[in-house]
């Protein structure tokens, strides 16, 4: 298996993650050692105190980011980044601005008609916890399904301050990234292509959110 | 040989250099299990003859199960088995004009939703379809990966042979032995296997068919 992505070392051909052989070569495929996804060259930077937040009208642009109201309880905005993919690093950089606020980011977000499925990533700062999961979901209801529910990192800053989440996959592997260290391997391969995105969120109340950043890069 | 950048799909370029994707070949290799509906019951069943409360009915024959709907549709779900690469195919009868068959791959569930691909056939207007699907209690949708449309490999009476074979990112469809389709979609990658059969007959008249067997196998380098 080749370094770069998961991709083989015989005929560069791309591989799933624990496939016993190359689709494409046929070549035997032995697995075991440790993936380590890694940061390659970006696909995008947005800077939300100069760019517009993809997805939310009722964001306000301020000098030090984009400011998500979540007026609802238990309610979440999002909005998604073009191109879709099957490999990338997504990352938003943002604070909390109260105890009832969360955020983090999509992976491989896809439509089947109107409904759409995907990997969010989340942190809740006042928690100082995360959580994957798969969603899937129409106008007037979510389904989920936990891969990791929300669980204590000490990576994660509290409420107030500036936490960067970060999700790296590639085919079946995820890396949950927070504030730049590797804090969880998960494998799943439920879903494989799609858009990225950011996600804001409220708990027992509204919350205030202020995204600060977003980027995506190749993996390698 | 170049590779899609946002999918990993190979490319490759014809004479006139506008590219084309490159599929691997699935190969059907070892059985992983074998569902012979003359002597077992469906899978997720636990008897071969049943009568439901809304009218459907199931009742085991020296051939295979038939089954019986008045209305919607019914699952058959193998409940001990995610698989990522497989070859899955199906033998059935299908008795009335009014009944859609399908077999199921990467049946994934999430809460009350489930997502999946299947590969389905209306024997009486010799239709298929290899679809994208999403159900859940509020709403459901697909998205059509190749069909629907009629292809002569599948027979109008008689007996018809599904197979759906996954592996990675690709997708073959394979009726009666003739492969009708190859696709890449790389949005499912992991779930269940299944057989589901439906009535889009409006009058609640009787659509059946005969079940007669299941396969599931490895694919094969």
């Amino acid at each position: 298996m080749s370094a770069k992505q998961l991709s083989c070392e015989n005929c560069g051909g791309p591989l799933s993650y624990g496939a016993p052989f190359c689709a494409y070569c046929r070549r035997p495929l032995h697995w075991g050692r440790h993936v380590a996804i890694e940061r390659g060259e970006q696909f995008f930077f947005r800077d939300f105190s100069r760019d517009k937040l993809p997805g939310s009208s009722v964001a306000q642009m301020r000098q030090d980011g984009s400011l998500v109201p979540v007026e609802k309880e238990n309610w979440e905005r999002w909005g998604s980044f073009e191109p879709k993919l099957r490999d990338a690093c997504i990352a938003v950089r943002g604070v909390a601005l109260d105890a009832n606020g969360d955020f983090g980011v999509y992976a491989r977000m896809h439509a089947q008609g109107d409904a759409k499925a995907a990997y969010q990533l989340k942190i809740y700062p006042a928690f100082r916890s995360w959580r994957l999961r798969r969603e899937a979901w129409v106008t007037k209801a979510t389904h989920v399904s936990p891969l990791v529910d929300w669980e204590f990192s000490p990576l994660i800053g509290g409420v107030g301050t500036v936490n960067e989440v970060e999700l790296r996959f590639s085919d079946s592997v995820f890396q949950v990234v927070l504030n730049g260290q590797n804090a969880a391997t998960v494998v799943d391969a439920s879903f494989g292509f799609g858009l990225l995105g950011w996600v804001c969120g409220s708990h027992p109340g509204p919350s205030q959110v202020l995204l600060q950043s977003a980027g995506a890069w190749r993996t390698r | 040989m170049l590779e899609c950048d946002a999918c990993a799909v190979r490319l490759g370029y014809d004479a006139h250099g506008k590219p084309f994707t490159v599929l691997p070949p699935i190969v059907p290799g070892n059985v992983l299990a074998v569902h012979d509906f003359r002597q077992v019951p469906l899978p997720g069943c636990t008897t071969r003859t049943k009568n439901w409360d809304d009218g459907d009915s199931m009742q085991g024959t020296d051939q295979g199960i038939v089954l019986t709907l008045l209305s919607g549709m019914r699952w058959f779900n193998q409940p001990f088995l995610r698989i990522r690469d497989t070859c899955l195919r199906a033998s059935f009868d299908v008795y009335d004009t009014e009944l859609r068959a399908r077999v199921v791959a990467r049946k994934q569930t999430l809460g009350d939703a489930s997502l999946w691909y299947e590969l389905a056939v209306t024997p009486h207007d010799q239709n298929y379809r290899l679809a994208r699907l999403f159900t859940a209690p509020e709403q459901s949708d697909n998205t059509n990966l190749s069909g629907p449309s009629a292809h002569p490999a599948v027979l109008a009476r008689g007996n018809n042979l599904l197979e759906l074979r996954v592996q990675g990112p690709t997708l073959e469809a394979w009726i009666n032995g003739a492969k009708v389709c190859a696709v890449h979609d790389a949005a499912l990658g992991i779930g269940g296997v299944a057989i589901g059969v439906g009535t889009f007959s409006t009058s609640k008249r009787p659509q059946r068919t005969l079940l007669r067997w299941l396969e599931v196998r490895e694919v094969a380098p």
